[in-house]
């Protein structure tokens, strides 16, 4: 189920785990994303906890401090991995589009 | 003036929406939500104002939390940083409200909260509808059964009746909500798929299904109490639905209690599905008991007898003098008053038909030697119904219809059988349906019956 569910990363997926490349606490998370994507891209409190209840079964992110409820997470290998995988995939839609969808070559 | 405010929740879970959008015109009339039952809500007096509401799902937590986990608390972290009060939650459902004019939502992935709504779902709502809806079909099962085993027995008691509409009610209404909300979680699911998002459950019909199961229940629960026939099914109703309430009081009140005290959810749960085993094994065995004290009390006896006869030391026997369509008298028997008969109609009708076991026999040890009268009578006032029974009641028996004159009957069906080796006249039996108007009538007659079919010819003139 999880391994369908990051076949192809969403935006907010995307950012977050991009976030975490620093260590980040879950809760600045969202600003961050916010100020990121200048307001363009933005988490909801719900969808954050959740994606990072995903992210840290799926091996994607770790957890690094715990300060009573406020945790902080950071980018594993394996996350890394994902993201650079997503940037590829997301390059190549950007390659195929100058191409075909500017230049006009078909 | 009043402070506090308690409305009920008809709103489909899966429909936080709509229970949304309740919320805010409650806030703007004044009513701020408070907390959360397990059948509505619980609004307290405030300034009217402009608030924004969100239920989301939390699938990790329960009904049987003591309170909040620390992922509920993390959650609820999160969303006060993006400006969302926890208000209050119930099982899984989480309450929140936000004063800012345009707070960013608490669920920004419809993927996630479909997620969140169909596994909170499927532990809450789907598996307690569908564990009540394995438990009524078994009822409605049995009560088919018994139908089909004694037709008109169960067709002539409304109480039979009303009880089995309720049941198929119930058991349609639990299916259409586990039918509906499956059919909304995969159109929802490809909506979201799509790029979409979460569909609008059908909380509108939801709603009046809701109204017409309890405009069902109520008449039918009306019908069941108007059969009472006797002060002891009074005591057995009122010990019905008392003790049921006891039982929700109880149950719902420890669980209150260990939920109060701060006990684990594990502890919680255990407690009350045990106490619930226990209750309801008390509640059936109290049933049990209380009908037995009933009825050897006689509180439970439909009717009362003329007169009860002491037989002899504790053994006893009730005398009828119901009004019979036909007597061992009928039948030129002589019957005196040594002979202590019995004469009783036992059966009942309802608006479909009325069906008894006619009986007329002697005080036993009395010395007489009157044979037993036994035959059933059925009434049916409907003609269409009338001729079912009739055409069945003959197929199943292998009964042949007769045309003779001699009976007068409408219809007339047949059937007769040899007892011992060999067809002789002297041991034949003969088995009569007789239909006069909207009655029908079954006899035997010939060998070692009570009557030969010469007598029972002579005196149907008094059937008709």
């Amino acid at each position: 189920m999880a391994r369908e569910k990051f076949q192809t990363l969403t935006e907010q997926m995307f950012y977050i785990l991009l976030c975490l490349r620093g260590e980040c606490c879950g809760v600045d998370i969202m600003e961050r994303v916010t100020a990121m994507t200048e307001g363009r891209v933005t988490i909801g409190p719900g969808t954050l906890y959740s994606l990072l209840e995903s992210f840290v079964q799926e091996g994607f992110i770790r957890e690094t401090r715990s300060e009573g409820r406020k945790r902080s997470y950071i980018i594993t290998e394996s996350g890394k991995h994902r993201l650079e995988e997503e940037y590829q995939r997301i390059l190549r839609q950007a390659q195929d589009y100058r191409r075909y969808g500017v230049e006009g070559i078909l | 003036m009043i402070e506090k405010k308690f409305l009920l929740n008809w709103y489909q879970s899966n429909d936080t929406a709509a229970m949304e959008e309740k919320m805010e015109k409650m806030a703007e009339k004044g009513w701020l939500l408070e907390r959360v039952g397990s059948g509505g809500w619980h609004f307290r007096r405030a300034e009217p104002q402009k608030v924004k509401y969100t239920i989301t799902y939390f699938p990790a937590a329960s009904v049987f939390d003591g309170g909040p986990t620390e992922g509920q608390e993390t959650y609820a972290d999160y969303c006060a940083a993006a400006g969302w009060e926890f208000v209050c939650a119930y099982g899984p459902m989480q309450y929140f409200r936000s004063t800012r004019p345009d707070p960013v939502p608490i669920e920004t992935d419809e993927g996630e909260k479909l997620c969140a709504i169909h596994r909170s779902m499927l532990k809450t709502w789907v598996l307690s509808y569908g564990m009540l809806l394995a438990v009524w079909l078994l009822n409605l099962g049995l009560r088919l059964s018994e139908l089909r085993r004694r037709p008109l027995s169960f067709l002539s008691s409304n109480r039979n009746i009303a009880f089995l509409v309720l049941i198929v009610f119930f058991v349609l209404y639990l299916a259409a909500f586990l039918l509906d909300y499956f059919i909304w979680y995969f159109r929802s699911k490809k909506a979201v798929a799509e790029g979409g998002v979460c569909l609008r459950p059908h909380t509108k019909a939801r709603f009046w299904a809701s109204m017409v199961l309890l405009a069902v229940a109520a008449l039918a629960v009306l019908t069941m109490v108007s059969e009472v026939s006797s002060p002891g099914m009074a005591w057995v109703w009122v010990y019905a639905f008392g003790g049921m309430a006891v039982m929700l009081v109880l149950s719902q009140g420890l669980m209150a209690l260990m939920k109060k005290r701060g006990c684990s959810r594990e502890a919680t749960r255990t407690a009350f599905f045990v106490a619930v085993v226990v209750l309801a094994i008390a509640y059936t065995t109290g049933v049990t008991v209380v009908v037995s004290r009933l009825r050897s009390a006689g509180l439970m006896d439909e009717k009362r007898p003329a007169y009860t006869y002491q037989v002899s030391g504790s053994w006893s026997w009730k005398i009828y003098h119901d009004d019979l369509p036909l007597t061992l008298e009928d039948l030129g028997y002589t019957v005196t008053v040594e002979d202590r008969c019995s004469y009783e109609m036992e059966g009942s009708r309802s608006f479909l038909l009325g069906y008894w076991t006619c009986t007329q026999r002697p005080v036993p040890r009395s010395g007489s030697d009157l044979p037993d009268l036994e035959y059933d009578v059925i009434e049916i006032p409907w003609d269409w119904l009338r001729n079912y029974v009739v055409e069945r009641q003959a197929a199943e028996y292998a009964w042949e219809e007769v045309n003779d004159p001699r009976w007068g009957a409408d219809r007339m069906f047949h059937t007769s059988w040899y007892i011992g080796t060999g067809e002789r006249e002297d041991r034949k039996v003969e088995q009569f349906l007789l239909v006069y108007g909207d009655r029908i009538y079954c006899f035997t007659t010939g060998c070692d019956q009570v009557c030969t079919t010469e007598q029972l010819l002579a005196a149907v003139e008094k059937l008709k």
